[in-house]
């Protein structure tokens, strides 16, 4: 889950790291007020979980209080990559001498936290690497033992370079506050980019890029439980629901139990010419309940017409989660025609005769039911064409 | 075998006396595997299926003599202790069925393994199936696998079924199905499990069932490239995935332009590995190739 610049910046600030001084703004008025307390200039940031406002415009230095209150306004009736600004963040406008770049962030290969400085802030870390690759200092963390001193000061002395005694030891201190909030948030990534630093030798984070855990949200009471941030209406009531559901454009539905079964399930369609409208995992066991609420997510997308059912079973019998599907069926209403379901493994052949007798289409070889699915699809839109076909 | 799995180990199962545990303690033993004790903080001195449960792992060593494997059903709050209890033990083999562990937590317990000698299989994992064995630790369901020579290493669960079941269906046993866990951090990856079963003469051909998200079949390609005397076949999902979404698996995920189907796929053609289109297509790919 990422945090919003403001709860990072409180948490920051909690963990002993400089900020500019900032007030947060849920409407124009609020926003004015606010920079006038930060002082002017002031900064308007939009508060949205995703990257990339700043080339989008979501960040905008105004000198007073009507251009404040009319920015602001204009910014949260804005869309920024399909979310709307969750309030603006208003910050004192500081001018800094130079801007570094500090980050840390879970490497898969090494299975540890991978902190990375270097000297030029303010661009992505991505572009940061590839323009100036010799320039990148990484330090793995050892998972038991924590970042240690020496490492912070090998980070900080490669974001500073030439730039004082001072400012390395106030770039080290930021960068051991930072290895502390990480492992007290269960952050998987924390990047403060640009880190300013200041004539005097002193840090400043300008910015802050917070992902926690969702797994580890059990010992973090005070992150909450927060609302849906997605902006698709069924993406965002499958992950209310539970369940692992993502949209693409196409117009076949999918489902399958199991994640990588899902995904192949999805490659399928797209291989044999069809186009997936959706990832959707309901679990090894495919319970009745889960099947339910994953067709109605499906088929309420206005672009599919047919759904793939991959039910491969398992420990689960054959007999068990067919019965599920149709229960599944009856309850959210379905015609039995747009879905084709296949089903094999455990118990499979008491299992499609259960899924024939209420009127399903049924496979044992998935191949022949995302062809027949797409076909159908296809039938479908000739026969609103023209319906004197198939 | 590899020597990951040297036969039928004295297993231990902790989290037993959960749902999930009582069940596929049941499934377990019904395939052969040597259960000897199971642990339960509070439960001690019941019974599940026959198996004797013990308050720590310390009380089972006592008790029941030697253990080497222990299969965690634990749930995730309390999964970092009880791979920790199972490590300190001195248990060799730990398998974390446990989905959803915090990442740092496992980051730790998987350091700690590596400096200690043991391993880690997990989180979030099948477990392994060795069917000439009869021994199965984890929660594979046993119909869809037959005694054979190819070894399937995979990321993924029911994919994995799938994959042993069209191998079957081609007259293709395996020796041993190792899930490797659908989270970003895992204890074993391709490489530790085909220089596991690089020498086993129980083992004559190896599929590698990937996904996307992170550089594991990157970084088995570049190992294979490098020669492996064993022919390996692979398949990769998620071809479709759109970048920066989670498909599922926790590890599932293409971030930052890496984890691709493409980049992975590629790769390993260029290692010499066949890439099936589908899961349907690995026996053949793998008879092309002997």
């Amino acid at each position: 889950m990422r945090l919003l610049e403001r709860e990072a910046k409180d948490l920051l600030r909690a963990a002993g790291v400089p900020t500019p001084r900032y007030r947060f703004a849920a409407d124009p008025e609020g926003a004015a007020r606010s920079a006038d307390e930060v002082g002017w200039p002031a900064v308007l940031k939009v508060q949205v979980p995703v990257g990339g406002r700043g080339k989008a415009g979501g960040v905008v230095i105004v000198r007073d209080e009507e251009e404040a209150e009319r920015t602001a306004r204009d910014l949260l009736s804005r869309e920024f990559s399909g979310h709307r600004p969750e309030g603006l963040l208003v910050e004192e406008f500081i001018d800094v001498e130079d801007e570094v770049y500090a980050g840390c962030v879970l490497d898969r290969s090494s299975r540890s936290m991978v902190f990375v400085t270097t000297p030029h802030g303010g661009m992505d870390i991505e572009e940061a690497a590839r323009r100036y690759p010799d320039d990148l200092l990484r330090e793995e963390v050892d998972p038991l033992l924590g970042l240690l001193p020496h490492q912070a000061r090998r980070l900080a002395a490669n974001a500073v370079g030439d730039g004082g005694r001072a400012a390395a030891r106030a770039v080290a201190d930021v960068i051991s506050s930072l290895w502390r909030l990480i492992v007290d948030t269960d952050a998987l990534l924390l990047e403060v980019n640009p880190l300013g630093l200041l004539g005097d030798g002193t840090a400043v984070a300008l910015d802050a890029h917070l992902e926690v855990d969702d797994n580890a949200l059990f010992r973090h009471k005070e992150f909450g439980r927060r609302p849906s941030v997605r902006a698709n209406p069924r993406e965002a009531k499958a992950e209310e629901a539970g369940l692992a559901y993502v949209e693409l454009d196409g117009d076949v539905g999918t489902v399958a139990n199991g994640a990588g079964l899902a995904m192949a399930t999805m490659d399928l369609v797209s291989l044999m010419g069809g186009r997936p409208a959706n990832f959707c995992d309901v679990g090894g066991g495919a319970s009745a309940d889960r099947v339910a609420a994953a067709m109605e997510i499906i088929t309420s997308n206005p672009r599919v017409r047919n759904v793939v059912v991959n039910a491969l079973c398992g420990i689960t019998s054959g007999e068990e989660v067919a019965r599920g599907i149709v229960e599944a069926v009856e309850s959210v209403g379905l015609s039995s025609n747009r879905l084709y379901v296949r089903l094999s493994g455990n118990a499979a052949e008491e299992g499609r005769r259960i899924l024939r007798e209420a009127g399903l289409t049924v496979f044992e070889d998935p191949v022949e039911a995302v062809r027949s699915a797409i076909a159908g699809t296809r039938r479908g839109t000739e026969t609103s064409v023209d319906p004197g076909r198939g | 075998m590899p020597a990951i799995l040297r036969g039928n180990l004295p297993t231990l199962v902790q989290g037993i006396t959960g749902r999930q545990g009582r069940l596929h303690t049941r499934l377990m033993l019904d395939y052969g595997t040597e259960i000897v004790a199971g642990v339960t903080p509070g439960r001690g001195g019941s019974k599940v299926e026959g198996v004797p449960v013990f308050d720590s792992v310390a009380e089972a060593l006592d008790e029941v003599g030697p253990i080497e494997a222990s299969v965690i059903f634990v749930p995730a709050p309390h999964a970092y202790d009880a791979v920790l209890e199972a490590i300190r033990s001195g248990i060799g083999l730990v398998v974390v069925i446990t989905e959803h562990i915090p990442v740092h937590d496992a980051m730790r317990f998987i350091r700690y393994a590596r400096l200690v000698g043991a391993t880690v299989i997990g989180p979030n994992t099948p477990g392994l199936i060795a069917p000439s064995l009869g021994v199965k630790l984890g929660i594979a369901p046993s119909s869809a696998f037959s005694p054979g020579s190819t070894a399937i290493i995979s990321r993924s669960g029911t994919l994995t079924y799938e994959v042993s079941l069209s191998l079957s269906s081609a007259g293709y046993g395996t020796s041993i199905t190792i899930g490797l866990g659908g989270d970003p951090v895992t204890g074993l990856d391709f490489v530790d499990v085909l220089e596991e079963v690089r020498c086993d003469p129980d083992t004559d051909s190896v599929v590698l069932v990937g996904e996307i998200g992170g550089t594991a079949e990157e970084e088995a390609a570049e190992y294979l490239s490098r020669g492996y005397p064993k022919p390996v076949v692979a398949y990769v999902a998620g071809r479709t995935a759109p970048p920066g979404r989670t498909m599922g698996h926790a590890g599932a995920i293409i971030s930052g332009g890496r984890g691709t189907a493409e980049s992975k796929i590629r790769a390993l053609e260029a290692a010499g590995v066949p890439v099936a289109e589908t899961p349907f297509d690995i026996p053949r790919l793998l008879s092309g190739l002997r």
